[in-house]
């Protein structure tokens, strides 16, 4: 349950809101759950919320960890549509 | 890629109730991730992939790794509660985060962010130190529940509780009364079982060797999908037995299960959420019992190495085909325009998919 991936923020919108980059895609969160954060900081994002602001190593980190599970799943579609 | 997501689809009849219900969620398979790593590093990786729950999470892996024989989770005096007390704070921050944003939000009640932010702070402050939180108590009940929580559990029966929230002019009785004007339908279905004995014993004696990448993905007990949530271990009260019998919709039942869950940990009270057990076959198998329901993580380590990794969430429960949310639509009077589908969003929010959900309604 309860993935939650790291977000480099790109630009704050309107108050208590902003421009996030998750994995190449631009999305609006909100920043209501959060104290002070700015651009370029990353958060962990969940459900349109910013839980938590994560240090840069820990994002990247988590993120990497991220492309490895996407690789899984790429191979998963993939094995899916051969045919049996 | 993204964290999964939940779809449900309705059908609406002419008479203004869904005729059929289904759902599908499709969550990436994160436990994958997790075979052939040293033990130490799998902990280190379920703390990264699932830092939104990521107490529950982490507390379920360290302890599936350690039933499981790794002997490097040799707990120091204190550990145990001090992991008890991370996993009831990040409960209490989910309930609260439902109570003051979520929900209200929903019912076009006056949302509290700058609450929630100041108590999501507290909380983690007292996560932080491995400790229930203190002093909060007094706050929940002086700005959310409008009266002393004494006076609060002294509500037994629906007539009271609708007295009480007549009577005040909280959050809570605000919640509670908008709440349950959407919980009266007559002609509710019957709703699916509460999992009520969860000691992990019991579940895994019926379990045995089935938890396999099936029951992963359709969990049951015994066969039958089952409610895991709060409400499992809060449905006994005097209010719930009543509510349970009139409301078997349960989105007032869901919200007061919550309330209580909150009275418990911020009165201090250490209920045990965190169990463990070594299975026949060697392998460790954890439970935590989290704001949504169950997490269940089994683990089978060869020279601590992750061999097999499965884990069972919340969402697997809820969103079970035959399950909660599934057992709560059929049936369910949603307005003869077929747009009013709040009915239907506030059964999705009360068992709180924690993942984007799509709701597609058609016309049967």
């Amino acid at each position: 349950m309860c993935l939650a991936i790291p977000a480099r923020i790109e630009a704050l919108t309107t108050p208590g809101n902003a421009i996030v980059n998750l994995g190449g895609v631009r999305k609006e969160i909100s920043l209501a759950l959060v104290g002070d954060v700015a651009v370029d900081d990353y958060v962990i994002v969940h459900v349109g919320y910013a839980l938590q602001r994560l240090d840069e190593a820990e994002a990247l980190r988590t993120l990497a960890a991220f492309a490895e599970l996407g690789e899984l799943d790429e191979l998963r579609a993939e094995l899916a549509e051969q045919p049996q | 890629m993204d964290a999964g997501r939940v779809v449900v689809r309705v059908l609406l009849g002419a008479d203004g109730r869904i005729s059929e219900a289904g759902v599908h969620s499709a969550r990436p398979p994160a436990a994958r991730l997790l075979r052939g790593r040293p033990a130490g590093q799998a902990l280190a990786l379920v703390g990264l992939l699932f830092q939104a729950c990521r107490e529950a999470q982490t507390a379920a892996a360290a302890a599936a790794l350690g039933a499981a024989g790794w002997q490097d989770q040799q707990p120091e005096p204190g550990a145990a509660a001090e992991r008890e007390a991370r996993v009831a704070c990040e409960v209490a921050q989910e309930h609260l985060w439902r109570l003051m944003l979520d929900w209200p939000a929903l019912l076009a009640l006056p949302a509290d962010q700058p609450g929630l932010r100041r108590w999501f702070q507290a909380l983690r402050a007292a996560a932080a130190a491995g400790r229930l939180p203190q002093g909060l108590l007094a706050e929940f009940e002086q700005h959310w529940l409008g009266c002393a929580a004494a006076r609060w559990q002294q509500i037994v029966t629906l007539e009271q509780l609708d007295q009480w929230c007549a009577g005040h002019d909280s959050p809570a009785a605000q919640l509670c009364t908008v709440m349950a004007g959407h919980d009266r339908d007559p002609l509710a279905a019957a709703p699916a079982p509460l999992l009520r004995d969860q000691s992990l014993a019991s579940l895994a004696a019926g379990w045995g060797q089935d938890i396999d990448d099936a029951f992963c993905q359709l969990p049951h007990r015994d066969g039958v999908a089952c409610e895991t949530g709060v409400l499992s271990w809060h449905g006994d009260t005097p209010l719930q037995q009543d509510l349970g019998a009139r409301r078997p919709a349960r989105l007032l039942a869901r919200l007061l299960a919550r309330v209580q869950d909150l009275l418990e940990i911020l009165g201090g009270v250490a209920r045990q959420r965190i169990e463990a057990v070594r299975c026949a076959d060697g392998s460790g198998m954890a439970l935590v019992r989290t704001a949504r329901g169950l997490l269940l993580h089994r683990v089978q380590l060869a020279a601590d190495q992750v061999a097999a990794y499965r884990s069972v969430a919340p969402t697997e429960w809820n969103f079970h085909p035959q399950g909660p949310l599934v057992c709560a639509l059929r049936g369910l009077r949603v307005g003869g325009d077929g747009q009013r589908a709040c009915p239907v969003r506030l059964q999705l929010a009360t068992l709180d998919p924690c993942v984007e959900h799509v709701l597609e309604v058609g016309h049967a």
